[in-house]
């Protein structure tokens, strides 16, 4: 169900997070759809189970995540993110430093980056 | 808050004139997993065999369940024990079966269903004798015998060194299951470092006889970071603390390495040094590597 890689320098349970995000967001998990249990997943991608405990847990803090209680969980069925919006945009900005680096090497108008940027979040 | 499982006090351990640990301080709480990393010499095994009380210490003291671990282990204190030594001369003329039952008379308790699953998971002929099986199979049978009893402290020496690429993720799925029970608690050295951050939650890094990185897995990668500034720059003094952890001059730049790394020490260091920074955040086998160049 999901990629791991150890070597990346990124901690697993943060590569974890953004492939949960990643899957809600392209509608692959849908709201109410149950996760693989922690005891699974660990066992599955031979990760210790307190990684995935951490990215299940951080998700449900940011509201992406539901716990029923004595069931598995879930992708929530609330549409609000708890996060605030400074801090959801304080998130993007590793993404938007490395877009601007790529733009710049490529001698490209800012204002060029910006429409192609509106045309992929407009495209659904 | 529970007692660790092991607590290690000015541990120091020489042979002859030779210092292997240097007065190490560190403490194991339950239900962790660490991964010990080091240099071939570095005295990884002489810290497992000094904590596990089959060498005594030259000086300090180490406690395991709240014992002194040379001299005031019982056999109950024992039967929580699990070790798997980095080579293990297995008995010969036996069959692989009736080793195991050898074994298990050792302890009251003694998990058969698990030894027969992991046996034939593992791939280990249990009527086939000993000294015929291959390098592999010996180093899985090593690891079972310290399983069986389903000890609280499990202690692996390079477990997988003999081990191809499966049979080693079987082993770390079986370690991944034993993780799982938070009463139980491993301690393994490796050189795999991507195994380390599979299963391990906690790192410790031996260098020149101490534990010179010991931190929690994740904490370690997210606020570590390798800062290259322009050669022979000075670190200002008012930056550079406990955090600075490793720093090496290049001809073509200064390079530090830091942990605890955070976004205003970002802004910090590039006001003191006034120039703009990129550090790089790094795997955690390019972490060790750079802390040994």
């Amino acid at each position: 169900m999901f990629s791991i890689n150890p070597n990346s320098v990124q901690p697993i349970y943060k590569q974890l997070m953004e492939q949960i995000r990643r899957m809600i967001a392209s509608g692959q998990l849908k709201p109410g759809d149950s996760l693989p249990s922690v005891r699974d997943l660990a066992l599955t991608h031979t990760v210790n189970a307190m990684t995935i405990s951490k990215a299940y847990n951080m998700l449900e803090t940011e509201g992406l995540l539901a716990r029923q209680r004595g069931k598995a969980m879930t992708v929530s069925t609330q549409n609000k993110l708890s996060e605030n919006k400074q801090d959801r945009l304080k998130r993007l900005q590793p993404a938007i430093n490395q877009l601007a680096m790529a733009a710049d090497q490529l001698e490209l108008d800012p204002d060029d980056v910006i429409t192609l940027l509106q045309n992929k979040m407009t495209q659904k | 808050m529970t007692d660790p499982v092991i607590s290690i006090r000015n541990l120091s351990k020489s042979f002859g004139s030779n210092e292997v640990l240097n007065s190490i301080n560190a403490e194991v709480p339950r239900g962790d997993v660490i991964g010990l990393l080091g240099l071939n010499g570095s005295g990884k095994t002489t810290l497992i065999e000094t904590l596990l009380g089959f060498s005594p210490a030259s000086d300090g003291l180490v406690e395991i369940f709240g014992k002194n671990s040379f001299g005031d282990i019982d056999n109950d204190t024992k039967k929580c024990i699990g070790f798997v030594p980095q080579s293990d001369e297995l008995m010969q003329n036996i069959s692989v079966k009736n080793y195991l039952n050898l074994i298990a008379g050792f302890y009251s308790h003694w998990n058969i269903k698990l030894i027969e699953r992991l046996c034939a998971e593992w791939n280990i002929p249990l009527e086939q004798r000993t000294e015929k099986l291959s390098v592999g199979q010996k180093q899985k049978l090593a690891i079972l015998t310290a399983l069986g009893h389903e000890p609280e402290l499990i202690v692996l020496d390079e477990p997988v060194a003999s081990l191809d690429p499966l049979a080693r993720r079987q082993f770390l799925k079986e370690l991944v299951d034993i993780a799982d029970d938070q009463k139980r608690t491993i301690i393994f050295s490796t050189h795999i470092v991507t195994d380390l951050e599979r299963v391990a939650n906690k790192v410790w890094l031996l260098k020149d006889g101490d534990i010179a990185v010991r931190e929690d897995l994740d904490t370690l990668k997210e606020h570590t970071v390798r800062v290259k500034l322009p050669p022979n720059t000075a670190i200002p003094e008012s930056f550079s603390n406990d955090s600075l952890i490793h720093h090496r001059n290049e001809q073509l730049a200064n390079i530090l390495l830091f942990t605890q790394w955070t976004a205003e020490r970002h802004q910090e260091l590039e006001q003191l040094i006034g120039e703009k920074l990129e550090p790089e955040y790094l795997s955690l086998e390019d972490i060790f590597l750079e802390l040994l160049q």
